[in-house]
C-alpha cells in the first residue's frame, strides 16, 4: 500500500477504478460508503473505502481531477510518502469527521482527501522557498477563500449530487486542509527529533 | 277411507288452483315491475382536498408564501382526506366508497415505491379518523405534533358511476329477461389525487393525479353488484396510476431543487449524508495555481 503512490500512475488509475465501482455499482457504494453505524460495527475499510464512494458521475469526475493534480502535483515536488500520507490521512481524516459532526450518518467523496493533499502541496511549496512559497500562500488563500464561501452559504453547489437527500459536507474540506497542514509537519517535525 | 282422501284432495286443489294462479301472477309481475323500476342511476362519492384544507371559505386568509425547509431525512406521513357530502356544513360519516381497511390498503400500496429513496427516513399512515372535516391546516400542524411527520401527502378522490339502459331493456317486459338480458350499461370515472404538503410552511412541493375509467354491462337484478365491483376496480387501477405519476412528479421536483434551490431549503438533521465535492470552478481555480505551481518549481534535488 505504500508504494502503492509512489509516482505509479497505474496505481492511480486502479484508484481511481475503484472509486468508479463504489460510486456506480450500488452493491460497491453501500459496502464502501462512510457509514457511522457500519464502522461502529467493525467494518473498518469504510475509513478508507468511504473516500471513493461518490454521489453522482459528476461528483467523481472533479474530485477524481482534483486528486489527479494534487497526486502529480505532490509528485512533482519529490514526495515519496504519498501512499502512507494518504492511508494514515483517510483514517484520521474519516475519524475526526465523525467526531466533530454528530450528526452525520454517512459520508462519501475524495474531496476531503483532495483538501488534505492540498494542505500537504502547500506545506511543500512553502517550504521549497522563494517564488513557490509565494504560490503555496496563493493556494492556501484561494483554498480558505473558496471553503469559507462555501461554509457561508455564499457559493452555488460545485456539483450535483444524484439525490436531494446527500448534502455537501464542508467540514470534511476544513479537516481535510488542517491535517494536510499537520501531519506532514508533524513527520517533519518527528524525523529531525 | 282410502277412496275418499284423493278425492277430497282433488276437490280442495281444484278450488285453490286459480287462487294459486293469481297470486303467482302477481308475485312475478311485482318481481317484474321492481326488476323494471331501472331508472337510470348516477352516484359520486368525493373526498374534497380543498374543503378539508379551506372550510367554510377560510380561503379569505390564504397563508403566506414561505420557503419550505425540508429538513432530511424525512418523516412523512399518508392519509386520505374525509369525505364530504357536499353541503358546506356536514360530512359523510357513513356509507363511505372506501371503507377504513381499503383506504390502508390502497396508502400501503404506495409505501414501497417511496421507502427505497435515502432521504425518506420513514413513512407512515394515518387513519382517517385522525383527520378532523374541515380541519385544515390546523388539523396538520397536530398531526406534526402527535406523529412527528414533517411532510404528508393528503389523498382525495372522486368517483362518478352512472347506470344507462339501453334498448335492450325492452326485454325486461319478459320478466325473465330482467334476469339474464344484461341492458344496462355502467359507467365508472374514477380520480385519486396525491398532494404532497410541507406542513410547517403549509407548501404544496407537488401533486400528482391518477384517473381510470371503465365501463360494462349488467342486468338489472345485478346492477348494484357489478358497481360495486366496478368501483373497487377504479379505485385499485386509479391509485397504480396515482403512485406512477407520483414517481415522476417526486423526480421532477427533485430536479426543481437542483436547479433552482431557493424552491426549498435543505436542513441536516441527525442521521444525514455527506458529500465531500469540490466544484468545477473551484478546481478550475486550484488547476490554475498548481499548474503555475508546477511550471515554476525547482528542478529536484
Amino acid at each position: 500500500m505504500v508504494k502503492l503512490f509512489n509516482h505509479d500512475w497505474v496505481s492511480l488509475a486502479l484508484l481511481l477504478g475503484l472509486a468508479a465501482l463504489a460510486t456506480f455499482v450500488p452493491e460497491f457504494h453501500s459496502w464502501g460508503i462512510l457509514d457511522r453505524d457500519a464502522l461502529a460495527a467493525g467494518e473498518v475499510w469504510r475509513l478508507w473505502a468511504g473516500h471513493l464512494a461518490h454521489f453522482s458521475a459528476s461528483h467523481l469526475f472533479v474530485d477524481a481531477l482534483v486528486f489527479t493534480l494534487l497526486a502529480g502535483a505532490l509528485h512533482r515536488t519529490g514526495e515519496h510518502a504519498l501512499g502512507r500520507g494518504l492511508v494514515v490521512g483517510g483514517a484520521v481524516l474519516s475519524v475526526s469527521l465523525l467526531a466533530c459532526d454528530a450528526l452525520l450518518a454517512r459520508y462519501g467523496g475524495l474531496s476531503g482527501l483532495n483538501s488534505l493533499m492540498l494542505g500537504w502541496l502547500v506545506t511543500r511549496w512553502f517550504h521549497a522557498g522563494g517564488r513557490q512559497r509565494g504560490l503555496g500562500v496563493a493556494l492556501l488563500v484561494v483554498a480558505v477563500g473558496k471553503f469559507t464561501l462555501d461554509s457561508v452559504g455564499l457559493s452555488r453547489p460545485g456539483v450535483e449530487f444524484d439525490s436531494v437527500a446527500v448534502v455537501p459536507s464542508h467540514l470534511s474540506h476544513w479537516l481535510g486542509l488542517f491535517w494536510g497542514l499537520v501531519l506532514p509537519a508533524s513527520a517533519q517535525a518527528k524525523s529531525k527529533r | 277411507m282410502k277412496t275418499t282422501r284423493p278425492s277430497r284432495l282433488s276437490s280442495s286443489f281444484r278450488l285453490h288452483l286459480p287462487l294459486v294462479a293469481l297470486l303467482a301472477v302477481v308475485v312475478l309481475l311485482a318481481a317484474g315491475c321492481r326488476a323494471l323500476d331501472h331508472r337510470n342511476t348516477r352516484k359520486r362519492s368525493n373526498s374534497s382536498l380543498v374543503d378539508y384544507l379551506y372550510p367554510r371559505g377560510n380561503h379569505t386568509q390564504p397563508t403566506k408564501p414561505t420557503v419550505p425547509t425540508l429538513t432530511l431525512p424525512l418523516k412523512v406521513g399518508i392519509a386520505w382526506v374525509p369525505e364530504s357530502t357536499g353541503s358546506p356544513d356536514q360530512h359523510r360519516t357513513q356509507d363511505s366508497a372506501l371503507t377504513e381497511a381499503r383506504r390502508k390498503e390502497l396508502a400501503e400500496a404506495v409505501i414501497p415505491h417511496f421507502q427505497k429513496y435515502p432521504f425518506i427516513k420513514s413513512i407512515e399512515i394515518i387513519p382517517t379518523a385522525y383527520l378532523t372535516p374541515g380541519g385544515g391546516f390546523e388539523n396538520l400542524d397536530q398531526l406534526k405534533a402527535l406523529l412527528g411527520v414533517d411532510v404528508i401527502a393528503l389523498l382525495s378522490f372522486d368517483q362518478l358511476q352512472t347506470s344507462d339502459s339501453t334498448e335492450f331493456s325492452l326485454l325486461y317486459w319478459t320478466i325473465v329477461g330482467a334476469y339474464v338480458i344484461p341492458a344496462e350499461a355502467n359507467r365508472t370515472h374514477t380520480m385519486v389525487d396525491a398532494a404532497v404538503f410541507d406542513i410547517a410552511s403549509r407548501q404544496l412541493l407537488f401533486r400528482a393525479p391518477g384517473t381510470s375509467q371503465s365501463q360494462g354491462v349488467a342486468t338489472p337484478v345485478r346492477k348494484d353488484e357489478r358497481l360495486r365491483v366496478k368501483s373497487e376496480v377504479g379505485f385499485a387501477a386509479a391509485s397504480t396510476n396515482m403512485v406512477a405519476n407520483l414517481q415522476l412528479e417526486l423526480a421532477a421536483f427533485q430536479q426543481r431543487l437542483k436547479e433552482r434551490p431557493e424552491t426549498a431549503r435543505i436542513v441536516r438533521s441527525p442521521g444525514y449524508t455527506g458529500g465531500g465535492a469540490f466544484g468545477w470552478e473551484h478546481a478550475g481555480l486550484l488547476g490554475g495555481v498548481i499548474g503555475l505551481g508546477i511550471l515554476l518549481q525547482r528542478p529536484r534535488k
